[in-house]
């Protein structure tokens, strides 16, 4: 296990005023003090009910032909500006038990966790990885940029959670995945080499609170610690199964610097990736606390609910040079 | 272990694509088989075909799930059904729009809500219940031949359904 520095910081009156009133752990606060614009507004918006927002499975159907079957059911929703993402503005009934759904024609998923894989931009004829695939809303989604063809590896450490992943790539007609049930951290045990790989490591998940309120006391600074340990292992794991120039896609739903900057800083540092610029978020940070980030990790990006309109996550797309 | 088809196993699933109507997905789609007590059928692309030919460790599974293949005929599954629909309207009705939800909750199907039916369609044989858009939404059984369909009591009786996706997410 790598060493890591977890940061943490004294609660003023003004960060326990707001960890009581938001019913959060002091050190949460505290630290989302350091780096998160406008906090109090930041942790307002954690508790209102998250968006729901759709992605049309174009390996089925057009945006416009579902918009129209959608729209005669009585459901309105609203296309965005990202790619085959709609915001579900009204539903008569949920929008998961419609029959779209049943088909495959969508997949439920945030907004925030669609821009890893537009992010990865994998083509057909790529060989592409994703590496902690359960439940599919990333592997369905590459496979669809993917246009269903070539071939796409898709690993699940959690046998309970193959069920799942193996029902959504049939709902959306998946036909190029290969899935394996393994720690991703075996990745070389494959010897296979790839082209791009998507990496959305498990995470404490910070930012998902909206959805998860537990979250707000259930994880504490060893949790982090142990999530930036096994990140670092996975990602090192990546690096070793990627072609030159090819690219990785790191991300996760937390706000922990140690889990998101850290990582990337280390991929910088040891492999020599490059970090290459993504049009979603706001930028990566420079530093936190201690920590003093290589300046390319601008380059990764963030996404805050009370700016976003989405969950909170965390992107960065990096190039084996 | 996953393979190729034998001759026989591809004969049987010719035989059965064309019973659906869509013999041309055998030439259209690459095909492999998991070996074992069952032997399960999957469309691939012909890049995961080559990569998972006697592949170490074994993947869980590959592709779309299209059916279990025995020694007569290919037990279709629903993802093979919605493949199959999109292509052919042999072996299909069409329910209208409320009944589609009815069906999606395994309700069998009364004859009044069937608003089109492919004339071939035989007593007891084996059909795909589509939408209007004609998109399989269940597999079912005829109880009656196409002129006894459209009774007013009934008539199919639906035997697989997509709503089985809702139904079990509890246990995901």
């Amino acid at each position: 296990m790598a060493s890591k520095v977890i940061q943490e910081f004294k609660a003023d009156e003004k960060v326990k005023g707001l960890a009581r009133k938001y019913r959060y752990d002091e050190y949460m606060v505290a630290r989302f003090a350091r780096f998160v614009p406008d906090l109090e507004k930041f942790l307002a918006s954690m508790e209102e009910p998250p968006r729901t927002y759709i992605r049309v499975n174009t390996i089925k159907v057009s945006a416009n032909a579902l918009i129209k079957r959608l729209t005669d059911k009585g459901f309105i929703v609203k296309a965005l500006d990202l790619p085959d993402c709609l915001e579900v503005m009204s539903e008569p009934y949920s929008i998961g038990a419609s029959a779209e759904h049943l088909l495959g024609l969508f997949y439920i998923q945030d907004m925030s966790s669609m821009v890893p894989a537009l992010a990865l931009a994998p083509v057909p004829g790529d060989v592409v990885i994703d590496m902690a695939a359960s439940p599919g809303g990333k592997t369905t989604h590459l496979a669809q940029l993917m246009n269903n063809e070539g071939i796409l590896i898709a690993i699940e450490a959690e046998p309970a959670r193959m069920p799942g992943l193996m029902l959504n790539l049939g709902r959306c007609g998946v036909m190029n995945t290969v899935v394996y049930g393994m720690d991703a951290r075996e990745l070389s045990k494959l010897d296979i080499r790839a082209d791009k790989i998507m990496l959305d490591a498990p995470c404490t998940g910070e930012g998902v609170i909206a959805k998860d309120r537990t979250r707000k006391t259930s994880r504490d600074i060893s949790d982090i610690e142990y999530c930036s340990n096994m990140q670092t292992e996975l990602i090192d794991a990546a690096y070793e199964c990627l072609k030159p120039g090819g690219v990785l896609v790191y991300s996760t739903c937390s706000f922990a610097p140690e889990e998101n900057e850290l990582i990337v800083d280390h991929a910088i540092k040891e492999h020599g990736m490059k970090v290459e610029p993504i049009p979603y978020g706001e930028p990566g940070l420079r530093s936190f606390g201690e920590l003093k980030f290589d300046p390319q990790v601008v380059n990764a990006r963030r996404l805050y609910p009370h700016i976003h309109g989405t969950s909170g996550f965390f992107v960065a797309r990096l190039k084996n040079v | 272990m996953y393979r190729g088809l034998k001759k026989i196993e591809l004969t049987v699933l010719r035989r059965s694509l064309d019973y659906w109507g869509a013999f041309e997905l055998s030439q259209e789609l690459e095909f492999v088989i998991r070996q074992g007590e069952k032997n399960d059928v999957f469309a691939v692309t012909p890049e995961a075909k080559y990569y998972l030919m006697g592949k170490e460790p074994e993947p869980v599974t590959a592709g779309l799930h299209i059916g279990e293949i025995g020694k007569k005929q290919l037990n279709l599954s629903l993802e093979g059904a919605y493949l199959i629909s999109k292509m052919s309207d042999r072996k299909k009705i069409k329910v209208v729009g409320q009944a589609e939800s009815l069906v999606l909750y395994g309700r069998d199907v009364f004859g009044t809500s069937i608003n089109w039916a492919d004339e071939s369609i035989e007593q007891n044989d084996k059909i795909i219940i589509a939408n209007k858009y004609g998109e399989a939404i269940g597999l079912g059984r005829s109880r009656f031949d196409y002129s006894g369909l459209f009774a007013d009591r009934v008539t199919v009786n639906t035997e697989a359904d997509l709503g089985l996706y809702i139904r079990s997410q509890s246990e995901f």
